[in-house]
């Protein structure tokens, strides 16, 4: 299955939760600034990459990890991908959508905003990586939800 | 073939876009305005959430034409839809996304926002209409270079 991170820039959220559930970064721990500038894409991502799916690895399961950022596609976008799926025939249980955007503090926000759209890298970028630090238990309540709930009740519908 | 109209709600530009393709409009760059009213899924997404893609019809030679909504990502919105596909290695040869919001307006942008989101179609639909006739000999044109694309016409 191919499981699909999305948010806004797909350069923090949706990079945090897939490499949360790749265990590249700790549940347990708070991952230091060091451990999240090493995961890929991680406050990279230029305008021009949104829209685009990147392959971040495949999980213990055998599922394609996916991240994009969709930008103010926002509540358009899993119905798009939904209805696209359908008409060319792709079945529901081979993907997943999942929005990162309700993990997101406005620390994040600010600090995405000063280091992706104004450019100013040597400002956001610490201010987002404590903005994701503060929001760890965020991503930590997802990616459990997503391996203990949505994923085994999708297999039991194959 | 598939053919997808996008605009800013799936229901407005890309409705009569996909109309006049379909001939179920007049291509002589007079709107009529009773035809576009019966148009499956005019200013009415019959309860579908924004962003799902409505099937209108299938045209003379058999593609399926169909509408989306897009907000105000009609950059975004069909490159994210390839590279999606792409993830499933699917052929885009025969897959044309159209962008029907290129001669949209801001009065038609307030008529589909009274309309749709407050619900006040007795406003929204005057002003809607008034910006699609002003518009309708552009999208009659638009179809027509598509039909020439796809080699309908010559």
């Amino acid at each position: 299955m191919k499981i699909i991170y999305n948010c806004f820039g797909g350069s923090h959220s949706s990079v945090t939760a897939a490499a949360m559930h790749l265990g590249q970064i700790s549940e347990s721990r708070i991952p230091t600034g060091e451990q999240l500038t090493q995961i890929p894409y991680f406050d990279t991502q230029l305008a021009e990459d949104h829209g685009e799916f990147k392959y971040m690895g495949d999980d213990n399961l055998g599922n394609q990890i996916y991240i994009v950022g969709r930008r103010n596609l926002g509540p358009m976008f899993e119905p798009m991908l939904h209805g696209i799926a359908k008409i060319f025939g792709i079945p529901s249980d081979d993907y997943l959508v999942i929005n990162t955007m309700p993990c997101v503090n406005w620390i994040m926000v600010v600090g995405g905003i000063l280091s992706r759209k104004l450019g100013v890298i040597s400002l956001g970028r610490p201010i987002v990586i404590y903005g994701t630090q503060q929001a760890h238990g965020n991503f930590v309540k997802l990616v459990n939800r997503i391996k203990t709930t949505v994923l085994p009740e999708k297999e039991k519908h194959q | 073939m598939k053919v997808f109209y996008y605009c800013h709600s799936g229901v407005h530009e890309s409705v009569v876009a996909a109309g006049i393709h379909l001939g179920l409009l007049p291509q002589n760059n007079k709107l009529n305005e009773r035809l576009v009213l019966e148009l499956p899924y005019f200013d009415d997404r019959q309860g579908w959430p924004a962003g799902t893609p409505f099937f209108i019809g299938e045209d003379e030679k058999g593609s399926q034409v169909y509408t989306l909504a897009v907000g105000n990502e009609r950059f975004l919105a069909p490159k994210s839809i390839r590279h999606f596909l792409q993830l499933f290695q699917l052929s885009q040869e025969d897959v044309y996304l159209v962008d029907a919001l290129k001669y949209t307006t801001a009065l038609l942008k307030w008529g589909a926002y009274l309309s749709l989101d407050l619900n006040m179609k007795f406003i929204g639909r005057p002003l809607i209409m008034t910006a699609i006739r002003k518009s309708y000999p552009n999208y009659v044109q638009q179809v027509e270079r598509l039909k020439v694309e796809l080699g309908y016409l010559n």
